[in-house]
């Protein structure tokens, strides 16, 4: 669900009222609301996070603050998608607060989870950089807040000064990595390895904690859903993951990094 | 042996460059220079100073990244028509990925320093290199969710069919390096593609398999029942 100014929250879930806060300089466009029973989501936390990690944290001051500016606060429930596969071209999403799933749908195939986009995250920069049509779909994993920077707002931005443009396509080049990485982690013959690299590559330094199930991180490893069981068993054994309640949590990612480098089999 | 005549053809014929508009492959082309490659030679490596962009005219380039102690780890093999480069370009920063010529390679190579002056000279052109990228995003996320099938077979068919880009093509590639895009082992790639032979669809050379019937590989990887059991 999307809340800029102006609009009025539905929801699936509880009573909410939309409340401005207290306005930042520079961040007056973002829209605070409050829900029944949670917390607030405000300028300050939305600055904070995305400041402190991901793409937006390695651009320049004066970038950071143009795209906090022209950006939205948007909210979505569990399992709401925040765009699919073949829509028309829309804007980027940075998470702020929950999780994203991005799903990927090859022709004829049940769409399978690719990756788990934490707080910090930055995705849907493709058809910025192409104007075509979403090439993957995006889902809230959990209840997400996160910033939505309009097509319009980075054309605007570009405008104003062509050289964030290549700010623009560091998103790319970062999801590229990701990309790259994932796919060097399910070549491993081995499966608990790659159940160890799946949980190494989505965890981030200050994000152990990962909504997943476990048939989502068997699909996520190419592992079947038994043996994911099996090695979730073995991980937690050994005190490098905990499991939550859809969720896991990497305990000691030096140790599990370690462990999913070994060259034999585990 | 390629010469410039046939490299602007077909690089204007297919692939990224010919999708872009007249003038600017023009700026590119005539920037570009041919360059020839030895079979087994490292065009760049990861970590290397930014570079620019490559377009294959004849021949084939494997994309690796950085391993672990087992060296590179095969990502991609290119084949005439793509353009590669790491990204570095847009970044400004060391690449990461690698590349090396399977066979003797003829490519176009656009110098990092030409993109600049390119987008010197128009601003929008960084949105035209950023699509060389892009390609890369959508192969990986083809390979990615290609690796996700749990059958060997399919996983099999679906590395030549990502590779092959028109029937007939030879992929110059060992059993061991399919395996390794595959997440296959040796063995299982030479059971699968023993399978793929009896059936007309691909043939064995040395070091090297075709992929002739692509419908065929296509409706067996795609297919919920498979037809060679």
């Amino acid at each position: 669900m999307h809340l800029p100014w102006g609009e009025t929250p539905r929801g699936t879930f509880g009573r909410r009222r939309r409340q401005p806060l207290s306005r930042h300089a520079g961040s007056a466009t973002f829209l605070a609301h409050k829900c029944a029973g949670l917390r607030l989501v405000s300028s300050q936390e939305i600055r904070t996070v995305l400041t402190r990690v991901g793409w937006l944290s390695l651009q320049s001051e004066s970038f950071q603050a143009e795209v906090l500016r022209r950006g939205r606060l948007v909210h979505y429930a569990a399992n709401e998608p925040l765009f699919l596969l073949g829509d028309p071209p829309g804007g980027v999403y940075g998470i702020v607060r929950g999780a994203v799933t991005v799903m990927l749908s090859p022709p004829t195939e049940i769409p399978r989870p690719f990756h788990i986009g934490l707080a910090g995250s930055w995705i849907g920069e493709g058809p910025f950089l192409t104007g075509e049509a979403r090439r993957v779909s995006m889902y809230a994993a959990i209840e997400t807040w996160a910033v939505r920077l309009s097509l319009e707002a980075m054309e605007q931005i570009v405008r104003e000064d062509p050289a964030a443009m290549r700010c623009f396509i560091r998103i790319l080049a970062m999801n590229l990595d990701i990309l790259v990485r994932a796919f060097y982690d399910i070549q491993d013959p081995d499966d608990e390895r790659r159940v160890a690299l799946a949980l190494l590559r989505l965890s981030t330094d200050t994000h152990g904690s990962v909504p997943l199930t476990q048939a989502v991180l068997g699909e996520m490893s190419g592992v079947s859903r038994k043996r994911v069981n099996a090695a979730l068993k073995r991980l937690v054994a050994g005190g490098y993951v905990a499991k939550g309640y859809r969720s896991i949590t990497v305990r000691n990612a030096s140790a599990l990094s370690e462990l999913a480098h070994r060259e034999e089999a585990y | 042996m390629a010469n410039i005549q046939q490299a602007r053809r077909l690089l204007t014929r297919t692939g990224w460059l010919s999708q872009q508009a007249e003038a600017f492959q023009q700026r590119v082309l005539g920037s570009c220079m041919l360059k020839r490659f030895n079979a087994g030679h490292v065009i760049f490596s990861p970590g290397d100073p930014p570079g620019g962009i490559f377009g294959l005219v004849e021949g084939a380039v494997t994309v690796t990244v950085a391993g672990n102690a087992s060296g590179p780890h095969l990502l991609h093999i290119a084949l005439p028509g793509s353009w590669v480069g790491d990204g570095s370009f847009l970044a400004r920063e060391p690449g990461r990925i690698g590349l090396q010529a399977v066979v003797e390679t003829w490519m176009m190579r656009l110098p990092f320093d030409a993109m600049e002056e390119i987008v010197r000279l128009e601003a929008s052109s960084i949105e035209r290199f950023a699509k060389v990228l892009l390609a890369s995003v959508d192969i990986l996320l083809r390979a990615y969710s290609d690796l996700q099938d749990p059958d060997d077979a399919r996983r099999i068919a679906s590395t030549l069919l990502r590779i092959a880009p028109e029937p007939g093509t030879s992929i110059p590639l060992t059993q061991a390096e399919i395996g390794a895009m595959s997440a296959a082992s040796r063995k299982q790639v030479n059971a699968v593609l023993q399978r793929f032979m009896s059936a007309g669809w691909v043939k064995k050379g040395y070091r090297s398999v075709t992929v002739d019937n692509i419908p065929a590989l296509w409706r067996f990887a795609h297919d919920q029942a498979p037809t060679l059991r």
